[in-house]
């Protein structure tokens, strides 16, 4: 028996820093997925073109739309790798149990949320510099503007609450998968297989319902909480399960 | 042309990145390289934030922004004036091109290109000068009421055995504009999302024909563009 006592916060506290360290190259594969999205975005989100007496007015759009969409599927990627054995393995090394371990986690995927969020909703301006010096960008100002201080902390507060609710229900997949690999094909099958269901049967997908209860809320506070919500109840879930796993398993 | 090799650039960035994968094998990328990148892209993103608001400001050179209910109101006025025969009330900048032919011959046809589709006034003058004066009006163009009306390029005038040709511009006018949109995150909460394109105000061009008082204008084909005006 040891003399010496443990205090839960410090021990997450350690495992958060050390976790750091140890998935910091998952950053590296951000950066290459945002610039990967940024050149497919460079080729504008959607045109618009018109015709008449001589003239031709083409008009593209532009956002950072798909640099969000990549870092949320970036996000997801890194929860459900983190789930992951060898990564489950790793805290074995340290003074640790459940709880503490996924709290570190849970610490490590809200600081990857934020670094991922806020550089996605700055990419535009990334997208904006090289449209303008290499391809030519006629950019039309006035509804153009790039960082209006609002919307730039709005874009960047929900940017980074939604990547971290994409990583806890990431990190609630490879939970379940780590009791049955059976999960892994149950959860995309029940998802496709809903969304075919209700087309069959003429009727919104409740897929689409669930998405549109976070996509389509216009109050942001509301939005705030129904995020917040709902990303504690799939971590809490997910401590839950890992919690009732055996050493080692 | 940037445009042009896009495609090859995407796809070459795309072999790269398999290409170092396939290199590095399963080696770890060293958190020295991982932090280097990280800060070098954020230094960037905020040098390209910095700039982006400065680069805003000079690419198109509009400045004037037009109201929806003033477009309207200024096509619906024009449409007033040369019905009416009021051409000194039609604003300055309305008038795109005026071109004067003598012509001294009984009739004249009036030929239109099949591409192009004015709305043609004629105005007997109440002289017999022979002259044909030929003007060119622009209710103009906005996009989402940012006003282009100057990059509008005026149509071609010509007479030839008789005949008046009207063509539109010797070259096609292309005006290509870049909007940057709000992101979806940020739409949700401040509106603007539902209507993502913009509107593209255009109408016909107006000519107007001055024509002496004997002249005849003989136009089967076409005469449902043809407006004769009375004062």
């Amino acid at each position: 028996m040891s003399l010496s006592t443990v205090n839960t916060s410090k021990v997450v506290k350690q495992q958060y820093i050390l976790k750091l360290k140890a998935n910091f190259d998952a950053f590296s594969s951000l950066v290459w997925i945002q610039l990967l999205a940024i050149l497919f975005s460079l080729g504008g989100v959607a045109s618009q073109g018109f015709q008449s007496d001589g003239m031709s007015v083409s008009i593209k759009y532009f956002s950072a739309d798909m640099v969000i969409a990549f870092t949320m599927i970036w996000g997801l990627v890194t929860a459900i790798t983190i789930t992951t054995k060898p990564y489950r393995y790793y805290d074995f090394s340290f003074v640790t149990n459940r709880v503490t371990s996924s709290l570190s986690n849970i610490l490590y995927l809200c600081t990857a949320s934020v670094i991922g969020g806020v550089t996605a909703v700055m990419a535009k301006g990334l997208l904006i510099i090289i449209g303008y010096f290499f391809l030519d960008f006629q950019l039309l100002d006035y509804y153009s503007q790039p960082f209006h201080v609002r919307d730039f902390l709005i874009g960047n507060i929900a940017t980074v609450l939604y990547i971290i609710f994409i990583c806890s229900i990431g990190y609630f997949i490879g939970a379940l998968a780590q009791i049955s690999k059976l999960f892994i094909a149950v959860i995309p099958v029940l998802f496709v297989g809903s969304m075919l269901l209700d087309g069959m049967m003429g009727r919104e997908p409740i897929a689409m319902k669930i998405l549109s209860f976070y996509f389509q809320e216009s109050s942001f506070s509301l939005f705030v909480v129904k995020t917040l919500i709902s990303t504690v109840l799939f971590f809490a879930a997910s401590i839950s399960i890992l919690n009732r796993m055996e050493v080692r398993k | 042309m940037m445009l042009t090799i896009l495609p090859a650039a995407i796809v070459f960035f795309l072999i790269l990145i398999i290409a170092a994968i396939v290199i590095k094998g399963k080696k770890p990328v060293t958190l020295k390289f991982t932090y280097r990148l990280l800060l070098t892209y954020f230094i960037v993103l905020c040098i390209s934030a910095a700039t982006a608001a400065f680069v805003m400001g000079d690419s198109t050179g509009v400045k004037k922004i037009v109201s929806e209910e003033n477009i309207s109101k200024n096509v619906k006025d024009l449409e007033k004036q040369l019905n009416s025969g009021r051409y000194a009330e039609i604003p300055r900048e309305s008038l795109i091109k005026h071109s004067s032919f003598d012509y001294h011959q009984p009739s004249i046809q009036v030929r239109i290109n099949e591409y192009f589709n004015p709305r043609i006034f004629i105005d007997k003058k109440e002289l017999d000068d022979g002259v044909i004066d030929v003007y060119a009006y622009t209710s103009g163009l906005y996009i989402s009421g940012a006003d282009f009306t100057n990059q509008i390029k005026a149509p071609t005038f010509s007479i030839m055995n008789d005949q008046l040709e009207i063509n539109p511009p010797d070259n096609q006018q292309e005006i290509n504009v870049s909007m940057i949109k709000n992101e979806f995150t940020i739409t949700q909460f401040i509106g603007g999302g539902t209507t993502f394109f913009e509107p593209i105000e255009h109408n016909e061009t107006m000519i107007l024909l001055r024509i002496p008082k004997n002249l005849t204008i003989q136009d089967e084909e076409n005469m449902y563009f043809l407006q004769y005006i009375n004062k």
